[in-house]
């Protein structure tokens, strides 16, 4: 694709910022990415927003936070599946060729209402919803479904959380959690048989904005510099139900990233440098590596994904932008030498329903 | 929206009521539920026979054209027992879990309920799939979902 990240701002994350209202969280964001980019607002000629009015607590989302993500009188897209999704949707609006310069801005305040209440309404009316499902439950199925499969256990998924947190304790970006003892992930009470308080990622706040251009854009721009290429997407929904086969099977996430290999040229994830994936557990970061049927880049999640920071519904987006930094030499301590294409995976949904991800390449 | 200012935070709580559509499918089922009869929605051009029923099939993107009756015995897919006290969810511990039922493609989510869970991995090792269960239903059923329950069979 002739799409190119110009510039990008990542907030820095907590578990809650109270310091800020949502709309100054996104405008400090958007305008930080701007200025890395060094164009002015009046350049950019779209808007690409993603956002989740669930977690917002607000259903006006749209219409209260376009003008803080720049996007006053602008052409503007709104998108409610994912951050990762955002980004899709800005590489296919630059590459339709009708758009030459634009801003995507993904934000996330999950801090602001109980995350797994705000889940509760997922469930649609008829069937589950007097049953009662949440994240931490259908994650749960997900882990017995996928451990059943795979082979493995909540002994391993101690292990993948503490390698996890080794990785995210390397991030200077991160929200700096520490590296737990192996016996506090451990013996952590149980949310959901098999999966314990201590399997998941801590949920923060957090927003990223990327500036985007086109090839044609850079050409009239010497003096812009690229940071990196999009070079393939791809995204897939699963069925909702959550049969063994949905649950263990992972097709979406192995369909989601042959399509945006096969976009990059790409066989398969083995010739990746890095995939950053977004595993929410433990036995999320097994089941995902375990799909890659020993097709794996040499570096998997480097930047602790989730562990370092989890803006839950951007998490992918930060993903990208670890990406992005890894791609132009700027990821700093945890720099990978020499790297040269890079992937960024985010999901959503009960038991990640659907996939994203996105191939990135140095340029 | 009941609003009131406090450490720098605004608290808010929507109250909001919805009256969501059945549609004839949902609303068949419902009524199976009331004779003790739990009715799967068939697509012929696929074989897949859905429940929860479907007015349409996934995987054919055809509208579903019959109903099978499923069996009161089933398999589970996929278990867990709750543990945790979510708002709005029962208290813990409880287990639920997604059976697939004789004669159907498909895998339903209800609770399971006779079981001691005190010991949570024990429990937990009693609920792996592939264990056989059977429905139990409610004396007086009211065509809702937790007219039945599953029990180990």
């Amino acid at each position: 694709m002739d799409v190119f990240v110009i510039g990008q701002a990542v907030h820095m994350p907590a578990a809650r910022i109270g310091e800020k209202r949502l709309e100054e969280l996104v405008f400090d964001t958007a305008h930080a990415a701007l200025a890395d980019a060094g164009v002015r607002r009046g350049q950019i000629d779209h808007v690409t927003i993603a956002g989740c009015d669930e977690l917002d607590g607000r259903s006006i989302s749209s219409m209260l936070l376009a003008a803080p993500a720049g996007a006053q009188l602008r052409d503007e897209m709104k998108c409610t599946d994912s951050g990762l999704t955002g980004l899709c949707l800005e590489a296919m609006r630059l590459e339709s060729g009708i758009f030459e310069l634009g801003l995507l801005v993904s934000w996330s305040k999950p801090s602001t209402a109980p995350l797994e209440d705000v889940m509760r309404m997922r469930c649609e009316p008829f069937y589950t919803r007097p049953i009662g499902l949440n994240m931490a439950i259908t994650d749960a199925l997900f882990a017995q479904a996928v451990g059943e499969k795979y082979g493995f256990d909540e002994f391993d998924a101690d292990e993948a959380v503490l390698e996890a947190y080794r990785r995210a304790d390397r991030n200077p970006r991160g929200i700096g959690h520490g590296v737990p003892a192996m016996e506090d992930i451990a013996l952590s009470p149980y949310l959901a048989a098999p999966l314990r308080r201590e399997h998941q990622a801590p949920i923060t706040d957090g927003a990223v904005a990327m500036v985007l251009a086109s090839a044609e854009w850079l050409k009239r721009n010497p003096n812009a510099r690229a940071l990196a290429q999009v070079a393939g997407i791809g995204w897939r929904n699963e069925q909702y139900d959550l049969g063994s086969d949905r649950l263990a099977g992972l097709t979406g996430f192995r369909a989601t990233l042959d399509d945006a290999l096969m976009m990059a040229g790409l066989k398969n994830a083995a010739g990746l440098d890095l995939l950053e994936l977004e595993s929410q557990t433990g036995f999320h970061e097994l089941a995902f590596r375990a799909a890659l049927n020993g097709n794996a880049p040499k570096d998997i999640s480097t930047s602790g994904g989730a562990f370092a920071q989890n803006p839950y519904f951007c998490t992918g987006l930060v993903n990208a932008a670890e990406a992005v930094l890894q791609l132009s030499n700027n990821a700093g301590p945890i720099q990978i030498p020499r790297i040269k294409r890079a992937a960024a995976h985010g999901s959503h949904g009960f038991a990640q329903q659907g996939n994203v991800a996105v191939v990135l390449e140095r340029v | 929206m009941s609003t009131a200012i406090d450490d720098n935070v605004i608290h808010g709580e929507w109250h909001v009521r919805y009256n969501y559509s059945v549609g004839k499918v949902a609303g068949q089922f419902f009524d199976g539920l009331k004779q003790k009869r739990i009715l799967a929605s068939h697509c012929a051009a696929s074989g897949i026979a859905y429940l929860p029923p479907r007015a349409y099939c996934e995987r054919a993107f055809e509208p579903c054209d019959g109903w099978v009756e499923a069996g009161h015995q089933g398999v589970i897919e996929a278990a867990t027992i709750v543990t945790a006290q979510f708002e709005h969810l029962p208290p813990p511990p409880y287990a639920i879990a997604y059976v697939r039922l004789d004669n159907v493609s498909t895998a339903l989510v209800n609770f399971v309920r006779g079981m001691e869970l005190s010991d949570v991995p024990a429990a937990a090792a009693r609920l792996k799939p592939g264990t056989k269960v059977k429905v139990v239903f409610k004396d007086t059923p009211e065509g809702r979902i937790t007219d039945f329950h599953y029990e180990l069979a």
